[in-house]
């Protein structure tokens, strides 16, 4: 479904991602781990059009993605929930999911897509007037995975969801990206909390400095830890 | 008393002008940060394209309206393109000097074309009639004036609401690559930003030109300074804030009007000045801003 082939990504002179390529297939769950700096936001943002390629390419559904701008990218089913969430804090919950479907016709579905988010997540319905700045950390991760469901994608990326969030919120998090799947859902899951998602990832790629140090079954990751903390440090034990 | 309650409302209507100038700022800023310093020249390309259509002969005040609403809004579509997009991502500074350089070349256009002296275009005059409500004395224009500014803030408010594009220009406000990554185009946003800051500029330059009843190519200075002056007394970047701070400027000025003697005429609008500049000692933030923390810089 999504074909990353040799990209590099600079800022200035600044070298951030060098040579990675990455694949997710259809319906799969994919990890893409790594510690600070490793690369792995700007990997997902040049996805999403929002940074350059250097070199490489990036393909989706079988179409480059390369000349596409954002906007084009989130009509053929790519959506990015970013890192720290980025809810718009001056926005209602209601006005924040009405902006996730913004390359969506406000039709009968429509309608029908908020209603699927709040039964998702009950505690939004709850909110749906309060503005995104005024809910917590975890209400604020689950505003923000609704908000890209909106776009109805079919494959969803998300930047350290459990980013700041307590543990037992984390846990639901997790429980809801794997539930995502049964909705014909495929889903790249970047996080540093390598030790959970390893336990429902299909396949996971760590990054290092730039570069791709694995590819393969999280399983395996989870076996060859020592020969993982080279790499990634403490985050495999 | 009757003068008071005369120059009260006369005060809203000058701040009103002043508030559709503000709006036009804010909105520009909240969604680019460019302050757009050749925002008044949207009063200009109003006067001017009334004064061209007049002398090609017609007339009719309602049809001589409309076509500056939409000459204006045109033009501040086709400076967002031609001029603006091209510095977007560049300093603040790039943009500010873009802004001063495309309100000097429509100054020089209007200079040259037309004629450096004041033309007369009184085709909007019948608007300075007087009426008399309730044994006070006004003019058409002032009710006008409060009445259309209020339809007009009310229709924002209801854009900004009720559309998505709309949404998407209050969240851009705080941050654009997010509205970006919703699959909605910069481009779109921003030329909306600038469209709606040109209608609501020819709404308050068709009121300006009603008061004069002469346009020159230097018309846009002054509004200009006194609209970002209410920008930053109501705080800078809120929609709000540009509203109240249109208004309070407006009293302010009516209000030394009424105060000062006729022989200190020449010292209104330093005086207008140094009280926002007394209000923002007690409120630097303005009177609707949200303080940013800059650090303390003190010795
Ligand atoms: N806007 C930027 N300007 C300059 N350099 C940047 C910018 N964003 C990222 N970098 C650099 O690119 C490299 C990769 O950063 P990136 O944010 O992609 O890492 P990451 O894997 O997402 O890290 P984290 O886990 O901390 O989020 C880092 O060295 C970072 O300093
Ligand atoms: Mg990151």
């Amino acid at each position: 479904m999504l074909e990353i082939d040799g990209v590099s990504i600079n800022y200035g002179p600044v070298s951030a991602v060098r040579n990675v390529s990455l694949k997710v297939e259809k319906g799969e769950i994919v990890a893409l781990l790594g510690p600070n700096g490793a690369g792995k936001t700007s990997l997902l943002s040049a996805a999403m059009g929002l940074r350059p390629l250097a070199a490489g390419s990036i393909r989706f559904k079988g179409e480059d993605m390369r000349r596409l701008d954002t906007e084009s990218r989130v009509r053929r089913g790519l959506t990015l929930t970013p890192e720290g969430r980025k809810v718009f804090a001056n926005l209602t919950v209601l006005e924040n999911l009405d902006l996730g479907a913004a390359t969506r016709a406000k039709g009968a579905d429509f309608h029908a897509d908020i209603e699927m988010c709040f039964e998702l997540f009950p505690i939004l319905a709850e909110r749906r007037h309060q503005t995104g700045g005024s809910l917590s950390g975890g209400e604020q991760q689950m505003l923000a995975i609704a908000r890209a469901l909106m776009s109805r994608p079919s494959l969803l990326m998300l930047d350290e969801p459990s980013l700041g969030l307590a543990p037992r919120i984390v846990g639901q998090i997790f429980r809801l990206i794997r539930d995502l799947r049964q909705r014909d859902l495929t889903i790249l899951l970047v996080e540093q909390n390598a030790h959970e998602v390893l336990r429902f990832a299909d396949r996971a790629y760590v990054l290092s400095t730039g570069e791709c140090r694995y590819a393969g079954p999280a399983a395996r990751l989870q076996e060859a830890g020592a020969l993982m903390q080279a790499y990634i440090g403490e985050l495999v034990a | 008393m009757d003068y008071l309650i005369e120059q009260a409302l006369n005060g809203f209507s000058i701040g009103a002008q002043y508030s559709l100038l503000a709006l036009g700022l804010a909105i520009v800023f909240s969604v680019m940060g460019l302050v757009n310093f050749a925002h008044g020249e949207f009063i200009g390309v109003a006067g001017y394209a009334m004064f061209a259509m007049a002398a090609m002969g017609m007339t009719d005040p309602w049809l001589l309206v409309v076509f500056a609403m939409a000459t204006v809004t045109l033009v501040a579509l086709v400076l967002e393109r031609v001029a603006f997009r091209p510095v977007r991502n560049a300093p603040p500074t790039t943009g500010l000097l873009t802004a001063f350089g495309v309100g000097i070349i429509l100054q020089n256009l209007f200079l040259l074309m037309v004629s450096p002296r004041p033309k007369a275009v009184p085709e909007l005059s019948a608007l300075n009639q007087t009426v008399e409500v309730a044994g006070h004395n006004f003019t058409i224009l002032q009710f006008l004036e409060v009445g259309v500014t209020s339809v007009a803030i009310a229709g924002l408010v209801w854009f900004l609401k009720g559309t998505r594009i709309g949404l998407a220009m209050r969240a851009a406000a705080l941050d654009f690559t997010t509205v970006r990554l919703m699959g909605m185009r910069a481009n779109r946003v921003i030329a909306t930003a600038f469209a709606i800051s040109g209608l609501l500029a020819s709404i308050a330059a068709i009121f300006f030109i009603a008061r004069r009843g002469a346009i020159d190519p230097f018309m846009g200075l002054l509004p200009v300074l006194k609209a970002f002056v209410a920008c930053v007394l109501g705080g800078f970047g809120s929609l709000p804030g540009a509203v109240v701070g249109g208004l309070l400027l407006g009293l302010v000025e009516v209000l030394l009007i009424v105060l000062l003697p006729d022989k200190l005429a020449g010292l209104r609008d330093a005086s207008v000045f140094l009280i926002v500049g007394v209000i923002l000692v007690f409120r630097p933030q303005g009177i609707l801003g949200r303080r940013v923390e800059l650090g303390d810089k003190t010795a």
